[in-house]
């Protein structure tokens, strides 16, 4: 009996401290997270201009015209996987090589890692204008002034030159912050198994492929999602660095739900395009996590 | 004793999210007697009360000298501060969306006029109530009428701008030319003869797609037509307007095709900012799509290009009476949910025809105001809105027509003019697509 009310007492305490500790958490998500995906839903079934004091239902009609008359929002679709496949692979790439190499006892390593890390300080929109100042002014010039071809192109004037811009753009800012994350799982692998690597006689290149880079997968993981996720959802950068021109060829997923939504006052079809984009980020970034944390590995 | 310290932590933290909750709309208590204060004679210290006013236009160029404008009201009105915004056109409407959209309405702003209106009017409150101090201050009967939408008042008229072709004449004259080009012909001829002697005929920013291919320069055939408006309403109707081989697109066409000719190569990556102050620094004889609003900009980079400084119309036709230059009337309107409606009224009375305010727009800014009460001399307006005022006399003016085009076509329309100045489509697919906007805008509104 004694202990069926301590039992209880117990629960109760422990429901109090859940409260406690989880609530004003729960209700911040709640509040910005959840009723807003909610409210989004129910627009996305609305022909809601935005402004309106009425709003009409219109049931799937958003959805169906999305996925049958839509061309534009399936090729900023596109230009969005394009884009992400490209600053997903560059940005990891150099970052692992910069960790890599900043992860051996070099002079000035903190520093270089400082250095490195500094644009993801910077933030997209500033990061934006500063490259289309670099684009549109001195690359011209330099280009004028050595006659380097790859300077004189028109950068941001053609869709393929500001792809790869706004590609470039990305990657050089992402690639400091996977640089942090591949240093930390650098570290955190214990040297006891590169020595006995050595010991075995592997050559640099085995220890990388065989030794270090299994045990890297959490971090590559984490890198991967990280990195996906972000460049699905660039819009800052997009934003001042193309505007999503020349002719909106550059204008990626987010920029074309914003246009639709705001710019063309179509706020119920701008929240069905946005259910649709965050169900496909969603998909893919599930998928990645899956195929890659197969591939860690535990010692 | 640790749970009451619990219960108490948790007590402060349900108080202060309270406390951050409520702070949006507590902000500032209800006017206690708005009527008292707006009623008859100006509201010079009719009450104690502080009360902010916040405005919202979308004349970015007016930012650099608001404080001064602000100044003065609150010289006449010590009780009312002012607090303006001042996004750029192509931006104002989002931003004032996402306000109404969080509650945070300005009380006084700029709508546009036309397909802006539909939408907004639900959200304005009708000021028929001043029409006639507004009269009685010397806004003209025909920009009254222009601000009615469903038998209400709402648009308070305070400026005038033109906008169509800024001329260099230095250069003009340098090659024989002491009037500028009132033809098509003549404009052509003009840049062959910049040309050859070796100076630029034009600067061009039409990486502004939002801007210059759509807002200003977008309707610029329609709004020469005999009936401009019933042209617009047929477009929105869906009726086969037969664009592929109207001779006024086509000329637009011609226009865009001249100037890349004799302008900047990078025409399609060069801004607004970049292009102004090439022709403020002079390196070319012409800038398109630019008007009465550089003044101010000019005389901070370049005060000596004022006085050889010409607007004037886009020459599309070889007919000089059709061509005319794209007028705007700049007005504001007030909130439906203002906590100060009288306050707003009277500010809006004040901007558009009291002699401070007119003064402001006129030696500030070199603004034409709407009100006829105002010396609009050109010693105090300046060159661009004295040239502009006159070929309004002349009835060398059409009200621009950009306001009446609904959006989903104006998002297309930048971007298949870029297409085609940047050499992607031609001229037939560049007119149907066009064309195409419509007839898609009819067959969704049906």
């Amino acid at each position: 009996m004694d202990a069926d009310l301590m039992k209880r007492r117990k629960k109760r305490t422990m429901a109090l401290n859940f409260v406690l500790f989880l609530g004003p958490t729960l209700l911040l998500y709640l509040v910005i997270e959840v009723i807003p995906l909610i409210m989004g839903v129910v627009y996305s079934f609305t022909d809601w201009d935005g402004i309106a004091t009425e709003i009409g239902f219109v049931g799937f009609k958003n959805y169906i015209d999305l996925f049958t008359d839509d061309p534009r929002f399936w090729k900023s679709m596109l230009f969005t996987f394009e884009n992400t496949a490209v600053v997903v692979i560059v940005s990891n790439l150099i970052g692992f090589v910069l960790a890599y190499n900043l992860s051996k006892k070099i002079p000035f390593r903190n520093f270089m890692r400082a250095a490195f890390y500094l644009p993801r300080l910077i933030g997209g929109v500033i990061l934006g204008f500063v490259w289309q100042f670099i684009f549109l002014n001195i690359f011209p010039f330099l280009g004028e002034k050595f006659g380097i071809g790859v300077f004189q192109l028109s950068w941001l004037g053609t869709p393929a030159t500001s792809f790869w811009a706004l590609a470039i753009v990305q990657a050089w800012g992402f690639a400091g912050y996977m640089m942090i994350i591949y240093v930390a799982g650098l570290t955190a692998i214990s040297s006891d198994y590169i020595e006995a690597a050595v010991i075995d006689g592997a050559t640099a290149g085995q220890q990388l492929r065989h030794v270090i880079l299994p045990l890297m997968m959490p971090a590559i993981t984490e890198c991967l999602f990280l990195s996906l996720l972000n460049s699905f959802k660039v819009y800052d950068v997009n934003l001042s660095l193309t505007g999503g021109g020349p002719y909106r060829s550059s204008e990626a997923i987010t920029m074309n739900v914003y246009t639709t939504a705001f710019a063309e006052s179509q706020l119920g079809y701008g929240s069905a395009k946005a259910i649709i984009m965050a169900l496909v980020i969603i998909a893919v970034t599930l998928l990645q996590v899956k195929l890659t944390s197969k591939k860690e590995v535990q010692m | 004793m640790k749970r009451i310290l619990a219960l108490l932590t948790a007590l402060t933290m349900a108080l202060s999210m309270a406390a951050c909750s409520g702070g949006g709309e507590s902000g500032g208590e209800p006017a206690s007697e708005p009527a008292a204060s707006g009623s008859g004679t100006a509201a010079e210290g009719s009450s104690d009360e502080q009360i902010t006013l916040t405005c919202f236009l979308s004349l970015g160029q007016w930012a650099d000298h608001i404080d001064e404008l602000s100044a003065a009201y609150t010289a006449e009105h010590p009780n009312i501060t002012l607090e303006w915004e001042l996004p750029s056109s192509s931006t104002a409407n989002d931003l004032l969306k996402s306000k109404l959209a969080a509650d945070e309405m300005p009380d006084v702003l700029g709508v546009n006029y036309g397909e802006s209106m539909v939408q907004w009017c639900p959200h304005l409150m009708p000021l028929d109530d001043i029409v006639e101090d507004l009269k009685a201050g010397g806004i003209p009967e025909n920009s009254i009428e222009a601000g009615y939408y469903e038998g209400s008042f709402y648009h308070v008229p305070l400026i005038t701008e033109g906008y169509g072709i800024l001329y260099n004449m230095d250069y003009l004259n340098q090659v024989g030319w002491e009037t500028t080009p009132t033809t098509f012909d003549e404009l052509e001829q003009l840049c062959e003869d910049l040309q050859a002697a070796g100076i630029q005929p034009f600067i061009n920013h039409y990486k502004e797609d939002k801007l210059t291919l759509t807002y200003h320069y977008g309707m610029v055939p329609a709004m020469i037509k005999d009936d401009p408006y019933g042209y617009v309403d047929s477009l929105k109707a869906g009726e086969d307007m037969d664009i592929v081989n109207d001779a006024d697109w086509n000329a637009m066409v011609d226009f865009y095709d001249l100037t890349m000719k004799y302008g900047n190569a990078d025409a399609l990556t060069t801004d607004k900012q970049t292009a102004r102050n090439d022709f403020f620094t002079e390196k070319a004889a012409m800038i398109t799509d630019e008007g009465s609003w550089n003044l101010a900009n000019i005389r901070n980079i370049n005060p000596d290009l004022e006085d050889h400084v010409v607007q004037s119309y886009v020459p599309l036709t070889n007919d000089a009476d059709r061509n005319k230059i794209s007028v705007d009337l700049i007005s504001m309107s007030v909130s439906k949910t203002t906590e100060h409606p009288e306050e707003a009224k009277e500010l809006l009375k004040w901007l558009a025809t009291s002699e401070a305010a007119t003064s402001w727009y006129m030696d500030m800014m070199g603004s034409l105001p709407v009100s006829t009460n105002a010396d609009a001399s050109a010693e105090r307006v300046g060159c661009l809105s004295a040239q502009l005022s006159e070929l309004m006399a002349e009835g060398k003016s059409a009200a621009s027509l950009q306001s009446y085009v609904p959006e989903t076509v104006r998002t297309g329309m930048g971007e298949i003019w870029s297409l085609y100045l940047a050499g992607e489509i031609d001229r037939t697919e560049l007119l149907t697509r066009f064309a195409e906007l419509w007839t898609d805008y009819a067959a969704d509104n049906a």
